[in-house]
């Protein structure tokens, strides 16, 4: 696989034009990247992460689930048990009767970072079986309980909005519509915990490769409204073509969309996005005996860069380094997905 | 996943403005505000400043617009200003649908001259990756260049606070800490047809301060509860409140997201939102009763009707120049004449 942690990206100067006369601040903000030793700086959040697993989206608020949860996730990657168990140990607490975690650990919702948990819990108990014992694991069948009592509202098909809505996910909050992300986190949380198979997993499959733009990418969770086709975004295409990691035959739609993320990482990116992305760069090429020509390393520094010029977020530091270890990452250990049965699944 | 009329809840952390008091305090201040809002700011004075440039002098035009409006520079010393800019879902493909990052700049300038503590502050409704909006929309650059502070409203920390309006069904709404602890929200729209309402102004503006991780990307829970009910009932809630409208380079046919560029060369600032959207609508054409939300609004959040606005600056009339709206069933009855539609 041709993708390098220490080469420079690929850039594609025709890509690089921008209609945008303010996005010159991208490029300017990204000249230094190449000051940022990515390894020196790994090492050094190796050490914050042991010291600080607890963390929330902004350096100054609460712990969040989400951010917890990549902190256990990042941790596992790096071989850091111990703040890998403080952080799932701090989901455990948070979790609710109900299987549930909240957004903000301890708060009342809403819950869609449960999958996350779930991921996480499961890692966890994959990585250090003798140390999650079997308190991970009824965790995160609870977890996946909780998960599947409840889908995203149905909507009546209609001539103005392009997307099957009657197609369940999962929404971001209850009694709502089901959206691309909160799917995604689902289904990647199924595979993990041994649902592939099940049908909420096959449909929220469906759901994901239904919601993809007809030349590549995917909106928030829109297609066509009003007889438009909607913009697509970087991270919600990446979460797209990670939930769908190993999918086999890989569908034309998801081929599209993984081209367009292969354009946009000739752009500046930022560490949200870019981890997704280069996890689904990295899934794309997975069972390719040449992988594509895509290295990582310019994106990368840049975002580490622009990090470090915004101050302190535990989170998105987190979320870079795991990005940072590629085809290794945990989020990626799965085994191939086959949308065999497609028969629509039951919110129990 | 959760009810989206959830109680208020406890939180835990505190900060120099008390953001810990209590929620029932929270609420009744809020409330307050709001009835403050209501009735004690009948200054709907609306300013309208033509042949603007994002180049030009437009820290001169935006003071010279809230003096005209009777704003009192005195009063903001020591207050914190948040500045609120419209970065739905930023793409470099269509820098016109959100606000110029000249215009937050030189907004900060003003408000910053009169010694206020100045901050911006947005919760990208579309985008759940909000430094992936500050670098599309070009504000990264300009909060870097300007030493701004970004409150990310999507992920603060956040507080109930009591449904003021109670237009629709949400009892409470959860604000973000910056949101909660501002002295002036300062709404700053980017002047655009909207493919739902017809408008997105001043007051639809104020979605941006819900917070994503409550309510989703898009906030869907707002849309369940109704569109028009939940702007009013934001901005019923959200306390003290003006605007400052981008209309330099604007959006009309497609709009919030997939419209086409229109210049038309517009600042337009205001105490009441109600007034200054009322305004803009007759600006493009749009009867302002005929907009949902500013229906709503009239007489209770401000006045739509020409005589209760007083006019600053240029006067609207010779500027009246209609935008493209879809033609489409819901907005067809949003002007008198039958053109200036488009599919």
């Amino acid at each position: 696989m041709a993708i390098s942690r220490n080469a420079a990206i690929r850039r594609d100067p025709a890509l690089s034009q921008t209609a945008n006369p303010n996005e010159s601040n991208g490029g300017d903000m990204e000249a230094n990247a190449s000051s940022v030793n990515t390894t020196q700086w790994i090492e050094q959040q190796v050490k914050r992460l042991d010291s600080q697993p607890i963390v929330g989206y902004l350096s100054e608020g609460p712990p969040s689930a989400e951010s917890v949860a990549f902190a256990a996730l990042t941790a596992c990657a790096y071989q850091r048990r111990g703040a890998a168990a403080e952080a799932c140990r701090r989901l455990l607490d948070s979790q609710l009767e109900n299987g549930s975690v909240a957004v903000w650990l301890d708060d009342k919702g809403p819950f869609w970072p449960t999958s996350l948990a779930c991921i996480a819990w499961r890692r966890f108990e994959k990585q250090w079986p003798e140390q999650a014992k079997s308190w991970c694991r009824d965790a995160y069948e609870k977890g996946m309980d909780f998960l599947l009592s409840f889908g995203g509202e149905k909507i009546a098909r209609n001539e103005i909005i392009g997307h099957d809505t009657e197609l369940v996910g999962w929404p971001w909050v209850l009694g709502t519509h089901s959206w691309i992300e909160p799917t995604a986190m689902a289904l990647l949380a199924m595979r993990h915990c041994d649902r592939a198979n099940h049908p909420r997993a096959i449909e929220a499959a469906q759901l994901l490769l239904d919601r993809q733009l007809p030349t590549g990418g995917a909106n928030y969770g829109n297609t066509f409204v009003l007889g438009q086709v909607l913009r697509a975004h970087v991270l919600p295409s990446a979460m797209c073509v990670v939930s769908l990691h190993r999918i086999a035959p890989v569908p034309a739609g998801l081929d599209a969309t993984v081209r367009y993320l292969q354009q946009e990482l000739n752009r500046p990116i930022a560490a949200t996005s870019l981890t997704w992305t280069i996890h689904a760069l990295v899934s794309a090429a997975w069972d390719s005996e040449n992988g594509f020509e895509l290295e990582f390393d310019w994106p990368l520094r840049s975002a580490i860069e622009r990090l470090q010029a915004m101050g302190e977020n535990p989170h998105r530091q987190n979320q870079l380094m795991l990005a940072a270890q590629f085809h290794q990452s945990p989020l990626l250990d799965l085994p191939p997905l086959s949308l065999a049965n497609p028969t629509r699944g039951t919110v129990q | 996943m959760s009810d989206s009329s959830d109680p208020i809840h406890p939180t835990s952390k505190q900060d120099r403005r008390g953001f810990l008091v209590s929620g029932a305090v929270v609420a009744a201040g809020a409330a307050g505000v709001a009835y403050w809002n209501q009735r004690s700011q009948p200054n709907s004075s609306v300013f309208i400043a033509r042949n603007q440039k994002y180049d030009g002098e437009l820290v001169r035009t935006i003071r010279d617009g809230l003096i005209a409006c009777e704003f009192d520079p005195a009063w903001v010393a020591g207050k914190r200003v948040l500045l609120k800019p419209n970065l739905v879902e930023p793409s470099r493909l269509a820098p016109h649908m959100t606000t110029h990052p000249a215009m937050i700049q030189a907004a900060a300038e003003v408000f910053r001259s009169w010694n206020a503590e100045v901050m911006v502050g947005e919760g990208p409704g579309h985008v759940r990756d909000t430094e992936q909006a500050l670098l599309d929309s070009g504000v990264m650059e300009a909060l870097h260049d300007a030493k701004l502070s970004f409150a990310d409203l999507n992920y603060q920390q956040v507080r109930s606070v009591k449904n003021a309006g109670r237009s629709c069904a949400l009892k409470q709404f959860y604000f973000p800490q910056s949101v909660i602890e501002a002295d002036l929200i300062v709404s700053m729209p980017k002047m655009k047809t909207h493919h739902w309402m017809g408008l997105t102004g001043a007051m639809k503006n104020l979605y941006g301060v819900i917070p994503g991780c409550k309510y989703g990307w898009p906030k869907n829970v707002l849309h369940f509860n109704g569109i028009p009910q939940t702007v009013f009932d934001i901005n019923s809630s959200v306390g003290r409140t003006m605007t400052i409208v981008d209309g330099i380079d604007c959006m009309e046919g497609d709009g919030p997201i997939l419209g086409t560029k229109k210049t038309m060369g517009l600042v337009l600032v205001g105490q009441n939102l109600t007034a200054v959207d009322s305004t803009l609508c007759r600006i493009m054409d749009i009867l302002p009763e005929r907009i949902p939300y500013l229906a709503l609004a009239a007489d209770k959040l401000g006045p739509l009707r020409e005589s209760q606005i007083t006019q600053r600056g240029e006067s609207w009339r010779p500027l009246v120049d209609p935008f493209l709206l879809l033609d489409r069933d819901h907005l067809r009855g949003l002007r008198e004449a039958k053109t200036h539609f488009v599919t």
